[in-house]
């Protein structure tokens, strides 16, 4: 067995997680408290150190004086803990919602256009038939603005069949995810900890 | 035939601890092949030459972490032995501290921080920082997770923008992910970029891989321990596939089982 | 107005960012502008982390009230937690490096976080066994494939025979990929959708109630 102080730790708050396989206790909610207490703590260090590495230094030492615009805009936020000026808090969220809304329309070129392009490929194989008929079915079947005629409803019908094989080779995927987060584990407490795996 | 369909889940739990327990303490050594995924990831990298430099965007938090991070272990790896120096940046929090532990093996092999990789830290902000940091790499990243001035390191010369390094790869659990480099980095710069990410991801990100937005794609820990084999130096991973097998073999056997009894039920209930 | 300015600062800064290219010719800082706001956006968004922190420290003061919460010790360990964590990555000499910070997230953080997502493969489990079942020709579908992919993406669907992972190969390359790519291609147009009805004011969700 290991004979590292962080090592039990680890198994002890390892063990305290897998305890609701028994049932939901009270030591899991505890260590899921503490999980949760110890991500937020994380999290709080990075953004402190973001926030004075990208813009109060350079502000404070470097003179770039613009720096205090966002800073400005990020105390905006926490208006909203005073029920009389939550309305302030509409200016860094407008700001932020404005900036991910110009972003994410460089999505029609990486998501749409070239995927289009991919998909215009030469039908001489079966596969390439069935890549292209699939993606032009599987995209009939989420057409749902007009009322569907014959030839839409059929191609949909064979869009769903393309889209449950969609998500069975995602759900045998997920499987395999997770399979791999319970070897990770194993791997933890019974090769780092009780040494029964070797390396 | 209906207690099959309604077996005690504890039962099912021991089973499955003990399907995946077994081959880690006694290796089944089942052989496996390198799919083409982890073979363009592999030659993308292989290309590379000394002195080159590739970002690795370690983007992946603790819950996928297993899944992950020996697919960017293994990267790294394959990197610091062709003398290919590597900036780590990270748009989720947890992702430095996998990048510091990868760091503190390399620098126990003798490699330095500063001259042959070095970790910038973390940027809030996804999609906003990714796009930030591809047009001003020392804006977004002034310091580095040691303090050290970003535009002062050996390791920075010459890199400004992400249009700079000769490859990145990131490592994603969800969101910042392949989508969001790629729209923002790729299709602006075209780097290549290549991917890994956790197994429940592989598939999706198919069409940009078979599209060409991504030269390669590791899909779980099966895709790390086919990278281990590329590089002949089986690890972690590859231990684990044996594990993996027979994980794999229980949760079948519990669809079978489970639809045996749905079936049998059904044709009882037909049959009065 | 105090619905106008915040639309109004959404379109402008969506604006720049999208046109900054386009709109070069006229306004040459165009690019350094498009910039500038992306860099502001990262500020801003290490702030809103502060928030969810602010809020989850308010909450759970509240529910400390051993009156009102049998398990009152609860709350008291997530901000004991919050504190240490923080404490040792912005007060101890070292910071990040420091010995405690390196514990507490190899020891703590990582274990609980890795254990809590691993969990799921044990509700999977008793789902395959409870719930999956074949009810239907869709239903059907999505189990083979599923099993089929489970099966030949592990080493032991080659010592059941080279087919399974040449079929599991052949489904995530072909049909799956097709249906990814309907869905990428649905969702970008809805993303695009959703994005441009934010910017003209359309959707005004994000600004909540009066």
């Amino acid at each position: 067995m290991s004979t590292n102080f962080g090592t039990w730790v680890g198994a002890i708050c390892t063990l305290a997680m897998f305890s609701f396989l028994v049932k939901d206790n009270r030591v899991f909610r505890t260590f899921q408290h503490l999980y949760v207490g110890v991500a937020a703590g994380y999290g709080i260090v990075f953004q402190w150190n973001s926030i004075k590495n990208i813009a109060w230094d350079p502000m404070v030492k470097k003179g770039e004086t613009l720096w205090i615009v966002p800073i400005i805009l990020g105390l905006l936020l926490f208006s909203r803990f005073f029920r009389k000026y939550q309305w302030i808090s509409r200016w860094p969220l407008a700001f932020l919602m404005g900036l991910g809304a110009g972003l994410s329309m460089k999505a029609i070129e990486s998501d749409f256009v070239r995927q289009v392009q991919a998909t215009l490929i030469p039908v001489t194989t079966i596969d390439n038939i069935i890549i292209v008929l699939g993606t032009v079915t599987a995209l009939a079947y989420f057409y749902f603005t007009i009322k569907p005629s014959k030839v839409l409803a059929g191609a949909s019908v064979i869009g769903r069949y393309v889209l449950m094989l969609t998500f069975g080779a995602a759900f045998g995927n997920g499987v395999m995810g997770r399979i791999s987060l319970l070897i990770g584990q194993m791997q933890f407490l019974f090769g780092d900890w009780i040494h029964i795996i070797g390396k | 035939m209906r207690a099959l369909g309604n077996v005690d889940r504890r039962i099912l739990y021991v089973v499955l601890i003990l399907a995946v327990l077994y081959p880690l303490i006694k290796p089944l050594g089942l052989p496996f092949r390198v799919s083409d995924w982890t073979t363009n990831f592999y030659k993308a990298v292989d290309k590379l030459q000394a002195g080159d430099t590739m970002l690795m965007s370690i983007d992946y938090s603790v819950s996928g972490g297993p899944d992950v991070h020996p697919q960017a272990q293994a990267v790294f790896k394959h990197a610091l032995n062709k003398n290919v120096k590597v900036v780590f940046v990270a748009f989720v929090t947890e992702g430095v501290e996998f990048a510091n532990q990868m760091i503190a093996v390399a620098e126990k092999d003798g490699k330095k921080y500063g001259e042959d990789f070095c970790n910038l830290g973390f940027a809030p902000g996804v999609e906003v920082a990714i796009s930030a940091f591809a047009q001003d790499i020392l804006k977004v990243f002034p310091k580095d997770t040691r303090g050290n001035v970003t535009a002062d390191l050996p390791i920075m010369k010459g890199l400004k923008t992400a249009g700079d390094f000769k490859m990145i790869t990131e490592y994603a659990t969800g969101i910042p992910g392949p989508a969001e480099w790629i729209r923002q980095v790729q299709t602006r710069y075209k780097v290549p970029l290549a991917s890994g990410v956790v197994t429940v991801m592989g598939p999706q990100n198919e069409p940009y891989y078979q599209s060409g937005q991504l030269v390669g794609l590791l899909s779980g820990l099966r895709s790390a321990a086919e990278y281990e084999i590329a590089m002949k130096m089986p690890g972690s991973a590859t231990a684990s596939m044996d594990a993996q097998s027979m994980g794999h073999v229980a949760i079948v056997l519990f669809v079978i089982l489970g639809n045996i009894a749905y079936l049998s039920e059904k044709a009882k209930k037909g049959g009065r | 107005m105090r619905k106008e300015v915040p639309l109004g600062i959404a379109f402008a800064t969506g604006f720049i960012i999208l046109f900054e290219y386009f709109l070069q010719p006229l306004w040459k800082d165009s690019k350094i502008w498009a910039q500038t706001l992306q860099n502001w956006g990262t500020v801003v968004s290490g702030f809103a982390m502060g928030l969810a922190a602010m809020n989850l420290i308010t909450v759970n003061l509240r529910r400390m009230d051993p009156k009102r919460n049998a398990e009152w010790y609860n709350p008291v360990v997530l901000l004991l937690g919050m504190v240490a964590m923080a404490g040792s990555g912005l007060f101890l000499p070292g910071g990040q490096r420091s010995a405690s910070w390196v514990f507490l997230f190899k020891n703590i953080f990582q274990p609980l976080g890795s254990a809590m997502f691993a969990l799921m493969i044990f509700f999977i489990a008793s789902a395959a066994q409870r719930a999956f079942r074949a009810r239907n020709m869709e239903a059907l579908v999505l189990l083979v494939s599923g099993v089929i992919v489970m099966l030949g993406r592990a080493p032991i669907g080659e010592l059941i025979g080279m087919w399974l992972p040449s079929w599991a190969d052949w489904l995530v390359k072909v049909p799956s990929l097709a249906g990814n790519r309907a869905v990428m291609m649905g969702a970008a147009l809805g993303m695009v959708a959703t994005a441009f009805r934010a910017l003209v004011g359309i959707d005004r969700a994000y600004l909540g109630g009066e």
